[in-house]
């Protein structure tokens, strides 16, 4: 039976942070990862590293958003030097456009909101008129729908897909046991160690992390804990690649590195459900067409669907088990924007118990109904 | 670079226009198949790395035949058959914004 100090189950953008975490202060960390044709989010998400508009009703997580976006330059420059990978990783600020008064009136309450909700009463996100957003995009005219819009220079964006390459990467080149194909069947707490069923034999920790998304409600209920989470559909779309001529990260639009247009921003509740939809498709083609019109002529060249994983208040959960210490479940749908809080405070969480600030906002505690009353 | 195994005598030929120079062509062939046999090594400059591609499966889903044909870049030329008086040009690079022609 393999055994490690930690076993992380989950080999997603979350799994792997914390994985790197904890190999980084000299523990045996073994990852494991189902594989295959798992639902993996991981993979087929926008690549934002985003703060604005994020943590309405929780003032920490708003903050937790914003201290992940300033970790996030040095945090990319550390990987990208240890991997070799280059995460394509720009932080020109983002953008949210509005199209019609109706819509720059709603964001302009949102921002308001979180500006009240701040520690410090202010609330680094402003909004904009049209003729300012159309001056930060010079080679990109604004359909005439676009009636102004917000930015926050907190807002950033990279490749998804090499953030995960270069985190897997990390975690070998760090000397950890990463095993693939390989599912959790089973677990249980004897003798205050863990043992974890696989097809792929047993596997053995003193501590456990489940990052396993949409599947963590199942294996946390084996070790004690409530952690309930459901799957959110998004859909997305990517062109033919033109000549660079977007460098800002919009919400919905975004041209890549490689000058790819990545397009589209919709959340159905359809159950495990990764079909794409047609008409889906065409209602975000339009919004992306009105917000640029030069854009009508590019060809779409492959769409898909993932599946958030959200919690019932969308904001992250971090827990410690009560009936089985040792075993943690780390959850959250911002895997990207938060993968320096995950890699580094997470992780001494994990291995040494100091907890960030106002922790208890992300516990499951919050959910328990007999406390509220 | 690419041989046909008939010569198409019986066939009902079409003059397309590849980098401005005419071709005689059978109808009904695709255009990466005309193009290949008229003798070229390549079809694109690559949008990254800028090296020379060809078209490699023949049924759209490689996208390596991006040519531009008739004005409009990055047409899969495995997936268009020829047409009398068709310009196809090679696909330098990623195309721009703007560089659709109405046709």
């Amino acid at each position: 039976m393999e055994y490690a100090d930690f076993l992380v189950i989950g080999g997603g953008v979350i799994g792997s942070a914390v994985a790197c975490g904890l190999l980084r202060k000299n523990h045996s960390v073994t990852l494991l990862d189902e594989g295959g044709e798992t639902l993996n989010a991981s993979l087929a998400n926008f690549g934002l590293v985003w703060v604005q508009g994020k943590g309405q009703g929780s003032r920490r997580y708003a903050e937790w958003c914003h201290e992940a976006s300033e970790l996030f330059p040095e945090y990319v420059q550390q990987l990208q030097t240890e991997t070799g990978i280059d995460l394509a990783f720009r932080k020109p600020g983002g953008l949210v456009l509005c199209h019609g008064d109706a819509e720059y009136q709603k964001r302009e309450k949102v921002l308001e909101r979180l500006k009240n909700e701040s520690r410090f009463g202010s609330y680094n996100c402003s909004m904009l008129g049209r003729q300012e957003i159309q001056q930060m995009l010079p080679t990109l005219t604004l359909g005439p729908g676009i009636t102004g819009g917000s930015y926050s220079p907190h807002d950033a964006y990279l490749n998804p897909l090499a953030l995960l390459k270069a985190l897997h990467k990390s975690f070998g080149l760090g000397g950890g046991n990463f095993s693939s194909g390989t599912a959790a069947t089973n677990i249980r707490y004897e003798q205050g160690r863990f043992l974890v069923s696989t097809q792929r034999g047993e596997f053995s920790a003193a501590k456990i992390v489940l990052a396993a998304g949409n599947a963590i409600t199942r294996l946390a209920a084996m070790v004690g804990m409530r952690v309930q989470v459901h799957p959110e559909q998004g859909q997305l779309m990517v062109t033919e690649r033109v000549r660079p001529v977007l460098s800002i990260p919009i919400s919905g639009i975004q041209q890549t590195a490689e000058g790819s247009f990545i397009v589209g921003l919709s959340n159905r509740d359809v159950g495990f459900n990764t079909d794409t939809d047609s008409k889906l498709m065409k209602q975000m083609a339009m919004r992306v067409v009105n917000a640029f019109p030069a854009l009508a002529s590019l060809t779409i060249v492959r769409s898909w669907s993932s599946l958030r994983v959200l919690s019932e208040d969308g904001l992250p959960i971090y827990q410690q088990s009560e009936s089985c210490p040792g075993a943690y479940a780390v959850t959250a749908h911002s895997g990207v924007t938060l993968a320096p809080q995950h890699q580094r405070a997470i992780a001494d969480w994990i291995a040494d118990d100091v907890q960030p600030d106002e922790f208890e906002s992300f516990s499951t505690r919050r959910f328990d109904v007999e406390k509220i009353a | 670079m690419l041989k046909r195994l008939h010569e198409p005598n019986d066939r009902k030929m079409v003059t397309i226009y590849f980098e401005g120079r005419p071709l005689e062509v059978p109808a009904g062939e695709t255009v990466s198949a005309a193009i290949l046999a008229a003798g070229t090594d390549y079809t694109r400059t690559s949008a990254i790395s800028t090296v020379h591609r060809a078209p490699y499966c023949q049924m759209g889903i490689c996208f390596e035949c991006l040519m531009e044909i008739d004005g409009i870049p990055n047409r899969q030329a495995c997936m268009i058959a020829v047409r009398e008086g068709m310009k196809v040009s090679r696909q330098y690079g990623a195309r721009g914004l703007s560089d659709e022609v109405s046709v």
